[in-house]
């Protein structure tokens, strides 16, 4: 069965193959909650009697079930007839993110263990398959809702949420599907552009090397439709690098680099060959875009670039954390950008690829941050390092993402003021990120309390535009404990580093009847435009701050501080969002 | 084929298609000019006389071996086109000619060049004729214009104290090569040590948007395959990097060094629609030259380098080495002494020596032949040929610092004469700009502008001096040793800035073994005070805890100076481990010699 839900894109834009099908729609389905399943085999002959629609979590109403009560331990199974075409080929099974940890087995044996609700993982499952048949995939997808060592974003530990809290997600929130290659094949690329030399560095991952074969990669780069690279390369080590220099004229307005204002793809074909014979093709995509800090200017391209973002927490009516559509997903970014902003913040969660390839194509930034633990332990330590070098690694090639934030307001590392542990963990996180990606701006700890980061971010939700302006015209006022915070904690200080204000705003506005939560209230649309004026047009007549994050694009469950409501519509025109994040207002003498 | 300088001219860039034209040609001395009205160019049979190319006249190989000032030459050969080069396109190579020249084939004129160190090259397709070519050569040196770039070449007929007999015309190999309408014209190998990448430019003559090019690049490195690849050619120059995975670390790896000449080796085919067009044979070596923190370094690691000062003049035929066996020499012989490279003085190597540098690992300085006298248009004729310098040469790993001005000859009011102090600073920052991998010294042994080392030239012969004077940088600053006290480090408006110091000229400890050597004093009188003087120079600077490298004056005997550490003929004062030992740190030989 299919709904009009499911969610039948291709989840992996970046690096596209044709052999692929999905495994969303219609699993069968199982609450585990005296976690009987393991020992009763459950991943053997067992039938589940209720139905779920993947990838939807049990607790959205688009899941078909629809509960917010607890339940830690979920089973899904289903049946899988594995294409003919795909026939002699190897099978990966796919799944875009389980939370929180996942085992899958297929035709009763164990195929995959994965932790970390919020990261791709993948297995070689040709081995298990039946020769005849159709196949039976079983997945236990394990959450610990109380647990709150545990990367979880938003989810609240307890089953109604409240304040900045939302609804829990347990096990499959992210497409599951299959493809098919040959034993030798691209399993993935790295990119890496350098505009400063109008390079874009290349690296193939290639599964299945041997020296044994002749093993080459065509590469074939376009720029709309025209060839500007086409090579062949022996592969001689499964993992190889190499620079291509792409032609390029990049001044008045012209040439290819990629921005939120022009957004230039060139686009890639990989063509692999094993003894002259074709193996794979791989389509996939790249940006030629560097952001920088050069003198105290944050830079996209080498030019000061004001960041206008807004915060964004991708939670939908119905789906939770995952989108309804592909279409909602693109509706959000055009959302974003009609309302005049140049990027986002994805707050507290690493959001599906097409959402990705959205910012991508249409030109809007990403701030990358990871969904939070809010207690601290060794443990967390060890479970969040590993989500987060999963979460680098699935989105290195996206030209819109340009900062990575591994931690935000001291979630996780509450006590980092005075304990020293927990500074160890924010500057592991920098440098971990750093080493894992040279080509982006990485924030240990946004908010405030930061340790050592490329750029010094804060968060205020003062509302009174005077106040603003007075502590934002000058660095020592700026620095003074905004919300009661230090801005650097015990060893560390400002040196420089361009100043953002990346959450302030968060004005509540209710059109309804019902009540909610905000930072700070509107009584009626005349007065909610006035005072998301006044904000930002604070930050813009700040002579020290160079780039805000707005909180927040919607509203989301019982959080009403949303420019669009939960479902998306405009509370004000998205003209007059547009034209406050222009600057085209002068202020009005009340503010 | 000619039995003169035989072997192919262009090391570093291989075509199989080619043809010498050393050897016996026709020649005659223009004194009158009239050589030009009488359009000699126009006929055969009208230079009485012969000569060897590629030799100059002045030079006893030559077979002219006339010492007299002749500024005008005319030179003049047949050659045919063999049959299996027909329809191809001919190039005409000058390895190098002294001054400027004029060039016709059969009769019409084919080009001109100017500059005396560096190589030109022109195509002759069109003034091709079916057999019997003609090709004719007229060379103008102005042998006592001291504004043009002439290195060590007296502006008088007879060598005096350190300058040494004139060179006049053709000096370095001619040669055709034989290519296809659409060729590999050259390629840039710029090594990136830290991330193990070697960045190749290619430029494509005769590309055009009718056919399909394809490059097609085969690495190896003693035979094992590294990378291959085949590219599509969109525009006539194209880079792209290929990561060469290596692990250099204990001792491993295939990093480029004096004592691990590693090279890798390079095959290009070009092909048209499928076609192979052009077959090139070449090499790079990954090495890395750089400052880093003070410290001068080769590859990363802290490098302490022992030249030697390489004048590159051989007694029979000066400034051309008269074999390539002979060039290999030079540079065996440096590494005998244990030394790890030279500062090649005053002249544009041969391409040949560079690549048995490269081949059996010798750094190099390139040093520009120098002027004596500023002009406006001595810094337009200097830059012209600088720059033709470095790009043919920019391949060569060995090659690790250029030197474009030395001891202020060109500018010799570079002190207080701003013009002069622009040209020195036009010199460093264009060469920083066409070669961003190797480090470049304004001006060698003193009155330095902006220099990526600071290198002094020091002839005391004092080993107390020298140590005190190498112990600090103020002494070294406050002493001026260049010319006794008359010389400061430094230019105004210019100041030591933590670069690394290296005495790079200092010894020239005379003694001569040979009994027809001219007397200069002071000298030592016999093996044991020479080696002792060469103790004395040598060790300070190995012991210095400031100066982290030194080029010793000088590899051999020149004409009148006696300073060498061989003869000119290449005969060793001392026997070579000695002076192995003397680099190696060694102070007491009694008993040795």
């Amino acid at each position: 069965m299919s709904s009009m839900f499911s969610r039948g894109d291709y989840p992996r834009p970046q690096f596209e193959r044709s052999a692929w099908m999905s495994l969303n729609g219609e699993w069968q389905f199982q609450f585990d909650d005296e976690r009987i399943g393991l020992d009763e085999q459950w991943y053997g002959e067992t039938t589940f009697a209720q139905r779920i629609q993947v990838p939807f979590c049990y607790q959205s109403e688009l899941s078909g079930i629809g509960t917010q009560e607890f339940h830690d331990t979920v089973w899904y199974k289903r049946k899988v007839e594995i294409p003919r075409e795909m026939s002699g080929k190897r099978i990966i099974l796919h799944f875009g993110a389980v939370d929180y940890s996942a085992r899958v087995w297929v035709n009763g044996q164990l195929a995959a263990v994965h932790e970390g609700g919020h990261t791709p993982f993948s297995a070689d499952i040709t081995s298990l398959l039946r020769r005849e048949g159709p196949d039976e995939i079983t997945v236990q997808a394990r959450d610990y809702s109380k647990d709150v060592t545990l990367p979880r974003g938003k989810q609240f530990w307890k089953e109604k949420s409240e304040l900045i809290f939302y609804t829990s997600t347990t096990g499959i929130w992210q497409p599951v599907w299959i493809e098919a290659v040959e034993p030798v094949h691209l399993s993935r690329v790295f990119y890496y552009p350098d505009i400063d030399r109008n390079e874009i560095g290349i690296q193939y991952v290639v599964d299945g090397w041997s020296d044994e074969a002749d093993i080459k990669v065509r590469t074939r780069i376009s720029f709309e439709g025209e060839v500007v690279a086409y090579e062949e390369c022996k592969i001689t080590a499964a993992k190889q690098k190499r620079r291509i220099e792409l032609h390029d004229f990049n001044d008045h307005g012209m040439g290819r680099w990629w921005s939120p204002e022009h957004p230039n793809l060139y686009d890639v074909e990989y063509r692999v060959y094993v003894n002259g014979i074709e193996k794979d093709t791989v389509r996939s995509y790249f940006g030629m875009r560097k952001v920088s800090v050069d003198s105290g200017k944050l830079c996209l391209n080498n030019r000061p670039f004001y960041l206008k973002a807004v915060l964004d927490q991708g939670y939908f009516p119905g789906g939770i954390l995952t989108a309804p559509s592909d279409d909602a997903l693109k509706k959000d970014v055009e959302l974003t950008k009609s309302m005049g902003f140049n990027g986002v913040r994805k707050h507290q969660k690493i959001e599906d690829p097409r959402f990705l390839y959205w910012c991508d194509k249409l030109g809007l930034v990403v701030w990358g941050e990871a969904a939070n633990a809010f207690a601290f332990s060794e443990a967390y330590v060890q479970k969040f390092t590993s989500e987060w070098i999963e979460a680098v690694n699935r989105d290195f090639n996206s030209p819109s993402i340009i900062v990575w934030v591994p931690l935000n307001e001291s979630w996780g590392i509450p006590n980092i003021k005075v304990d020293d542990q927990q500074r160890q963990h924010a500057m592991a996180m920098y440098h971990l990120t750093k080493s894992l990606d040279t080509t982006r701006l990485v924030i240990s700890n946004d908010g405030w309390e930061h340790v050592q980061s490329d750029l010094c971010t804060i968060h205020d939700y003062q509302w009174d535009y005077n106040k603003l302006v007075a502590k934002y015209s000058q660095i020592d006022s700026a620095l003074d404990a905004p919300q009661n915070r230090d801005v650097y904690v015990k060893g560390y200080q400002y040196e420089g580093q361009p100043i953002l204000m990346t959450e302030f705003g968060g004005i509540s506005f209710q059109k309804g009847e019902t009540s909610g939560w905000g930072y700070s209230g509107a009584s009626d649309g005349a007065d909610f435009k006035k005072r998301v004026h006044a904000v930002i047009k604070a930050m813009q007549d700040s002579p020290l701050i160079q780039g805000y994050c707005y909180t927040q694009l919607t509203d989301v469950e019982q959080e009403i501080n949303g420019l669009l409501d939960f479902n998306r519509e405009p509370k004000i025109p998205l003209e007059t969002i547009r034209a406050i994040n222009e600057g085209k207002f002068e202020l009005e003498e009340d503010l | 084929m000619t039995t003169i300088r035989p072997e192919y001219p262009r090391p570093q860039f291989i075509r199989d298609s080619w043809q010498s034209l050393n050897g016996v040609w026709s020649f005659a001395f223009d004194d009158d000019d009239l050589g030009l009205k009488e359009k000699w160019y126009q006929d055969t049979g009208k230079l009485p006389l012969e000569i060897t190319i590629p030799f100059s006249y002045q030079s006893e190989l030559s077979g002219v071996e006339d010492k007299r000032n002749h500024e005008r030459v005319w030179y003049q050969r047949t050659f045919d086109i063999p049959a299996e080069y027909a329809g191809k396109r001919v190039i005409l190579h000058f390895g190098a000619v002294d001054y400027e020249c004029r060039v016709w084939v059969n009769g019409q004129r084919a080009g001109n060049h100017r500059g005396g160190f560096s190589s030109f090259s022109l195509d002759i397709t069109e003034l091709i004729e079916s057999n019997q070519n003609v090709i004719t050569v007229m060379a103008k040196d102005y042998l006592t214009d001291l504004t043009i770039p002439r290195g060590k070449q007296y502006w008088k007929e007879k060598g005096e104290v350190m300058w040494f007999t004139n060179m006049t015309g053709i000096w370095q190999s001619v040669w055709m090569e034989f290519v296809e309408e659409v060729r590999l014209e050259k390629v840039r190998f710029t090594p990136h040590l830290d991330t193990n990448e070697i960045e190749i430019q290619s430029f494509v003559e005769g590309w055009n948007e009718r056919s399909r090019l394809e490059l097609a690049t085969r690495i190896e490195f003693n035979g094992e395959k590294i990378a291959e690849e085949c590219r599509t050619i969109f525009a006539g120059v194209e880079a792209w990097r290929v990561n060469l995975r290596d692990f250099n670390d204990h001792g491993m790896g295939r990093w480029w060094s004096p004592e691990k000449p590693n090279l890798y080796d390079v095959t290009f085919e070009l092909k048209a629609d499928g076609v192979v067009v052009d077959r090139i044979e070449s090499y790079f070596g990954m090495r890395k030259i750089s400052v880093d923190n003070g410290k001068l370094c080769l590859n990363n690691r802290p490098y302490q380098m022992k030249l030697v000062l390489d004048q590159g003049y051989f007694p029979q035929s000066l400034l051309t080495g008269p074999t390539d066996d002979a060039i290999r020499r030079d540079v065996e012989l440096c590494k005998a002494m244990g030394f790890n490279g030279m500062r090649k003085h005053m002249m544009v190597a041969d391409p040949r020596y560079l690549y048995w540098c490269d081949k059996l690992g010798a750094l190099v300085w390139g040093e520009m032949a120098a002027a004596y006298v500023y002009s406006e248009q001595y810094a337009h004729r200097m830059m012209d040929e600088w720059k033709e310098v470095i790009e043919r040469d920019y391949n060569h790993p060995s090659i690790v610092v250029w030197v474009p001005l030395n001891e202020s000859w060109g500018v010799a009011d570079i002190y207080y004469n701003e013009q002069q102090q622009h040209h020195a600073q036009s010199l460093y920052h264009f060469t920083k700009s066409v070669d961003s991998t190797r480090l470049v010294i304004s001006n060698d042994g003193w009155e330095h502008c902006k220099s990526d080392l600071c290198t002094v030239h020091d002839y005391a012969k004092d080993p107390e001096v020298l140590h005190k004077r190498y112990s600090d940088i103020e002494h070294i600053l406050a002493d001026m040793p260049g010319l006794e006290g008359r010389k400061f480090i430094y230019n105004p408006g210019f100041s030591y800035g933590g670069e690394p110091v290296l005495c790079t000229e200092f010894g020239g400890v005379n003694y001569h073994s040979e009994p027809d050597a001219p007397v200069v004093e002071p000298k030592a009188e016999n093996e044991n005070e020479f080696v002792q003087q060469l103790v004395d120079v040598i060790n300070p600077f190995l012991v210095s805890k400031l100066v982290q490298g030194y080029c010793y004056t000088q590899l051999t005997d020149t004409e009148t100076e006696i300073c060498g550490l061989l003869t000119w003929n290449r005969e060793p004062k001392v026997p070579l481990d000695i002076i192995k030992r003397i680099n190696e740190g060694q102070t007491n030989f009694q008993g040795m010699i």
